[in-house]
């Protein structure tokens, strides 16, 4: 009997890498509205050459730096939790950041700061809302109790999802409707700027990169506390690197794009059924494939506009097609001899 | 451009409905304005499909016309205006920063006038002392009211009656036990088509005191040159259906 067939690890990074750079060379040239090419390369003062340079790269990029982001994390959980389940938003993250944002969004005077107060309030309350879950669920060791850390996780966002359905029906109509459409995910956000998008990639990369040095740690976490001490890696102290690491990088991303879901599900699942278990792999191949994914995504919902009149937020198509797409991963992983 | 169903009006109101190349996929007032380019919602627009259709000034809302893409506007070279309409009193001051940004300021200043002239009327149609204690339900299950800082709140001000939701919530959700509690003397009835079709014959606030006036004209919802008018058909039947209030379109003439 043989398993399912799998890719050699580097030919399917290369082709994610190909397939992310051809995605973005696509959102690039088709969009919402016609756009020349030619024109925005030869023109600096044409409003193609505006569109291309301020819009829609700033816009791909911050798509394939948040979509390698919840990928990432959502692998790392799932290994440290060892829950396939677990993806980047279970842990609390989520409703803290959207409560946090919600609540700069309804202030008056914090909301009229823009864009910029909104994913501050958003990256202060998912780091506020790992913290409380990291206090409430550390056992007497100061060792994390994974499956406290998911239930007090699952806990926070229901408490932090009330409050924000207080918050909506005590704003103002199109207030609410502003919540609503950062809540469901968008890149139709105000991080635009060389500076906004430099900053934001700087603290990703820096999470990714701790997160590749912990690699074989990871591996070795797959064997369970005993097997990795034996091997001579610390349990705990891994799971706590890789928790922080991994927060921080799904608090930025929420932070600049709302709660966009799915990508970090089913990234790291279809990237584990097709080259195995290799965190050294994986970690990479992930970053790429779920870049790659979300820059596709939005490509669509700007490449629908002219049949619906609006850009849905991204968050809705990841979740259309995320969640079949995650069901047909899982029977056809069950049926996998 | 208009990005505000309020401002697209307001524009056709003052005879540079010609000059309008773009609106929102809610601009259906009035009928022209309907086979115009989409270019979004009121929150959700395409900066692309904006700068494609090369606007000389964009209208929006301060929630939209700010940021990334007020940035993108001003680089285009295209000028920008912020407005708000959230209660008639809103409708003057629109009226009048759209007419000086197309060089309109007489036309702005005409509309304004009639504007004024039409809910003085209606206010005098009303004047009670006294004043009518009004309950606006906009829900019926649960029950949500119109509070004194919604728009609905607002019209209710603006006619010279006396809303009974008090508080600074826009739209509370009421038990029909506070209803029947505030005795009004109107219930105005603002529940959509679809809710109200789905509960035949059902009252708004069963049991509750006062007469019951349905809304009859969604206009009432959204503050512009037509408000007055939508609002004249809300006057006719709180005065019991009966001949126009003053300030009606025959008045007028």
């Amino acid at each position: 009997m043989t398993g399912p067939r799998r890719w050699a690890p580097p030919v399917f990074l290369g082709i994610s890498a190909a397939l992310l750079g051809a995605f973005l060379v696509l959102s690039w040239s088709i969009g919402a509205a016609p756009l020349d090419l030619r024109t925005a390369w030869s023109d600096p003062e044409s409003i193609d050459r505006l569109i291309l340079v301020r819009e829609r790269i700033p816009r791909s990029l911050l798509g394939a730096m948040v979509g390698a982001a919840l990928s990432v994390s959502g692998l790392v959980f799932q290994a440290v939790l060892a829950n396939p389940l677990a993806d980047p938003y279970v842990i609390g993250v989520a409703g803290g950041a959207a409560l946090g944002g919600a609540l700069v969004l309804a202030v008056p005077l914090a909301a009229a700061l823009g864009q910029p107060a909104v994913s501050l309030g958003a990256f202060a309350g998912g780091l506020l809302a790992i913290a409380l879950n990291w206090t409430l669920s550390r056992g007497r060791r100061g060792t994390l109790r994974a499956y406290h850390f998911l239930l007090v996780g699952v806990v926070l966002n229901a408490v932090a999802s009330a409050a924000v359905m207080f918050l909506k029906t005590v704003v103002r109509a199109e207030k609410a409707q502003e919540m609503l459409l950062w809540l469901m995910g968008t890149l139709a956000t105000d991080v635009r700027s060389p500076s906004a998008l430099l900053m934001v990639f700087a603290l990703l990369a820096l999470a990714g990169l701790w997160l590749y040095r912990l690699a074989p740690a990871l591996n070795a976490l797959t064997l369970g506390a005993e097997g990795a001490s034996v091997l001579g890696v610390d349990p705990v102290r891994t799971t706590r690197q890789v928790f922080l690491a991994g927060s921080l990088l799904v608090a930025a991303a929420v932070s600049v794009s709302g709660l966009i879901g799915f990508v970090g599900l089913i990234v790291p699942h279809a990237v584990r059924r097709v080259i195995g278990s290799d965190h050294r792999w994986t970690l990479p191949a992930c970053a790429c494939s779920g870049a790659a994914f979300l820059v596709l995504a939005d490509w669509g919902v700007r490449a629908l506009f002219p049949v619906f009149h609006t850009e849905s937020p991204v968050g809705v198509l990841t979740a259309l097609v995320g969640g079949p797409a995650f069901v047909w991963l899982l029977h056809r992983t069950e049926e996998a001899p | 451009m208009s990005l505000i169903p309020n401002a697209t009006e307001i524009l056709f109101a003052l005879g540079a409905g010609e000059r309008v190349v773009g609106v929102t996929r809610y601009c259906d007032r009035p009928q022209e304005a309907r086979g115009l380019p989409r270019v979004g919602g009121i929150l959700d627009v395409s900066p692309e499909a904006v700068l494609d259709l090369r606007p000389d000034l964009v209208v929006g809302s301060p929630a939209v016309v700010r940021g990334r893409f007020a940035d993108l506007l001003d680089r285009a070279g295209v000028r920008r205006l912020a407005l708000t309409f959230e209660g008639p009193d809103e409708v003057e001051p629109g009226i009048r920063a759209i007419g000086r940004a197309l060089a309109l300021d007489a036309e702005a200043e005409a509309l304004c006038r009639d504007y004024r002239r039409q809910w003085d009327a209606l206010r005098d149609a009303l004047r009670r002392e006294p004043p009518l204690r009004a309950l606006v339900v906009v829900g019926r299950a649960p029950l949500v009211v119109a509070g004194e800082g919604s728009l609905l709140g607002a019209l209710v001000r603006h006619l010279g009656m006396e809303n009974v939701v008090k508080g600074p919530l826009a739209w509370p959700t009421w038990s029909p036990e506070e209803a029947l509690r505030a005795r009004p003397d109107l219930v105005v009835d603002a529940v959509a088509e679809e809710e109200a079709a789905s509960r035949p014959g059902e009252e708004v606030v069963p049991g509750a005191p006062g007469r019951v006036v349905r809304i009859p004209d969604p206009g009432i919802l959204r503050p512009g040159p037509g408000f007055p008018a939508a609002a004249r058909a809300l006057v006719q039947q709180v005065l019991g259906g009966g001949d126009d209030p003053p300030g009606s379109r025959e008045d007028r003439r």
